[in-house]
């Protein structure tokens, strides 16, 4: 019944909006049914029933996208779609006229304008759910999803009823909730009615008391045992039937599915496959060698050959192949060499001369200018001498030899081995 | 001290320690391998991992094999390596186109040793080959490459980073203890961490190797007490572990 109204409704909404999209409004009327329910079943009926003629889509949406005016951006739609952020999915309810995409252009243009419509809807409600500031960006929940998706996989099969089963239907056996724990008369406590510290186990019952039946030299300790296993092995039989029965209706339990061509409940399902001749002959191999000689004093059979045992051989070189070996080195020698290659540069070392370099060419700009400076005060005080001071090549010669002087004495600085030499 | 290089060392000694002293030799293989290739027990020593190591014959190194002792060797000789393997030879040689050097495998250890002496040594059995050319480390039973003592003089000889030590320091290390930084004499520049290096007296012998702790850089900061040089091996080891060597 509520379909009805909705159906109804849709209508004069389709409407609406064909109208403000100057759609015919037959078209956008027949897209729009199947995703209004979903929506409609999640959104407050007295807004559905108040005023169907004159309802703005907007109000009807479930999250009320674009009501608060920051979903859209007016006029291409973002503020129409449906938004279901659960599964950050958008639809538009509307659904495209044909008319918009008669021709290529037309219809890329729209693709094109719909989808950025979409994603702008998506991201204005993604912004609004509050968020926390993560280690990269922010992170926010995202609410439950609002459409329900179909099931993926078909619903398992019922499973037919065992034995048990079969035969209470018959007699009109009822299970009937019984209590997990029983109380113990002999431990004075609750114990489990089954399983591990049952009660009443066999297990703690250390004398027996004997019976008349008994016969002499029969422990009835070790027949407990048997007959306690005799009981388990039954057990097992018939859940295995079962399980056969279910496997024929195809209703095996997942939890067995995977081992299931491991256990006897498949019958001959599995059909056998046929060796191939090298397996055949794998086979052969294994058991003519499977003796205490490995097979060297059995008797051979007409037109039987020896079977080559496969094996890993360890491939040597000959003592003195001197050659092969010489390549072998050469080969690994070239490998390290070339793995290692990239530090034939010693950075450090690199660094540190080009610093001192730096450091050299700077104090030579300040000596050189030094000694302008003292040149031009002595030029100044005494114009004759000049000329003499100006005997440039002295000094230059001067600063050249101080540099590597100076650098030598660095050098010498650095390793303290020369110190060591000296005593 | 050294071990001789150009020497194919052939033991004879062990038939005497089981009674065997009437019988030669070559007779009492008649009597025992009957023919077949036989690896047997000797007084070398047992099985390992199902394979018997201990008398496992002179034979090239496999390709792993190589890599593992080249690897180690490179660590100390750096580039230098492709040297120790391209040099001509020099012992057992005739001339200088008789071959150059290679690595052979005997008993776990590793030899490197002329082409020439290799030739020699094949006449020598298995069992009765103790060593030939120089033992420059061995295989551990975990398949792993050590370099021992007796390769010191090769390592030397190629090394590209060194350490030399103060006279003071120098009955420590040959006592088998790591070299701090009071010991330490001098250094070659730019070392690394973790580099291999040689460890030398102050009058230039050298005297083990080992591994340098800290780089050059930070050695000079480094308190006096702290390590330098991790110890590896020395020459007073000769004598100390003369058996195993």
């Amino acid at each position: 019944m509520e379909m009805g109204g909705e159906v109804r409704e849709s209508a004069p909404r389709a409407d609406l909006a064909s109208s403000a999209m100057a759609d015919p409004p037959g078209s956008a009327g027949a897209d729009s049914p199947p995703l209004d329910n979903t929506r409609n079943a999640a959104k407050p009926p007295q807004s559905d029933a108040a005023e169907p003629p004159t309802m703005k889509l907007k109000d009807l949406l479930p999250g009320g996208v674009g009501q608060d005016g920051h979903g859209g951006d007016g006029g291409d739609g973002s503020e129409m779609m449906t938004v279901d952020l659960g599964h950050l999915m958008v639809c538009d309810p509307r659904g495209p006229h044909p008319s918009r995409f008669a021709t290529e252009e037309d219809a890329d243009a729209t693709c094109l304008e719909l989808g950025r419509a979409a994603i702008q809807a998506l991201a204005a409600k993604l912004f609004e759910v509050p968020s926390a500031p993560a280690a990269v960006g922010r992170s926010a929940t995202l609410p439950a999803p609002l459409t329900r998706l179909p099931r993926e996989k078909p619903l398992p099969k019922p499973k037919p009823p065992t034995k048990w089963e079969k035969f209470a239907k018959t007699k009109g056996i009822k299970n009937r909730k019984r209590s997990k724990l029983v109380w113990d008369e002999n431990a004075q406590e609750w114990r489990r009615r089954w399983g591990y510290k049952r009660v009443n186990d066999e297990k703690d019952v250390h004398v027996l008391d004997a019976k008349a039946t008994d016969e002499a030299g029969t422990d009835p300790f070790a027949e407990r045992r048997k007959a306690k296993k005799a009981r388990v092995a039954k057990q097992e039989k018939h859940q295995m039937a079962n399980l056969k029965e279910a496997v024929k209706h195809g209703a095996i339990p997942s939890t067995l599915q995977l081992a299931a061509t491991k256990l006897p409940i498949t019958g001959t399902k599995e059909v056998p496959k046929k060796l191939g001749k090298s397996q055949l002959s794998e086979a052969a191999g294994i058991a003519s060698t499977a003796t205490a000689s490995i097979g060297k004093f059995d008797k051979k059979l007409p037109g039987e050959k020896n079977i080559k045992q496969k094996g890993t051989k360890r491939k040597r070189l000959p003592v003195e192949g001197l050659k092969e070996e010489k390549e072998q080195t050469m080969k690994v020698l070239g490998k390290i060499l070339s793995k290692n290659s990239d530090n034939i540069v010693d950075i450090n070392k690199a660094v540190n001369v080009y610093k001192s370099m730096e450091e050299r060419k700077r104090w030579e700009t300040k000596r050189t200018a030094q000694e302008a400076r003292l040149r031009d005060r002595a030029s100044g005080k005494k114009g004759k001498k000049g000329p003499v001071g100006s005997g440039s090549t002295e000094m230059k010669g001067k600063t050249g030899g101080v540099g590597p002087g100076r650098k030598e004495k660095g050098g010498r600085r650095s390793t303290k081995g020369k110190k060591v030499k000296r005593k | 001290m050294m071990c001789d290089v150009a020497d194919v060392l052939c033991r004879f000694g062990d038939w005497e320690e089981r009674g065997d002293v009437d019988r030669l030799p070559s007779e009492r293989r008649k009597t025992r391998g009957g023919g077949a290739s036989v690896v047997e027990e000797s007084g070398w020593g047992g099985w390992v991992g199902g394979w018997n190591w201990q008398c496992a014959g002179m034979r090239p190194l496999d390709e792993g094999e190589t890599k593992a002792v080249f690897e180690k060797l490179f660590q100390f000789l750096g580039n230098n390596l492709k040297q120790l393997i391209d040099r001509p030879a020099i012992e057992g040689a005739r001339d200088a186109k008789d071959g150059g050097y290679c690595l052979r495998l005997h008993r776990n250890r590793v030899y490197y040793v002329s082409e020439a002496i290799v030739k020699k040594a094949t006449n020598v059995g298995n069992d009765n080959l103790a060593s030939l050319g120089t033992c420059i480390g061995k295989f551990t039973h975990s398949s792993k490459f050590r370099l021992t003592v007796t390769c010191l003089e090769l390592l030397a000889a190629h090394a590209k980073y060194k350490v030399w030590l103060k006279a003071s320091a120098e009955m420590s290390f040959l006592y088998g203890n790591h070299v701090v930084k009071s010991g330490l004499g001098r250094i070659t520049e730019s070392t690394p961490q973790y580099q291999g290096v040689v460890v030398y007296s102050a009058s230039d012998i050298p005297l083990g190797f080992g591994v340098a702790a800290h780089s050059t850089q930070e050695c000079r900061k480094l308190d006096p007490n702290a390590i330098v040089v991790l110890h590896q091996a020395d020459v007073g080891e000769y004598l100390r572990q003369e058996d195993d060597l």
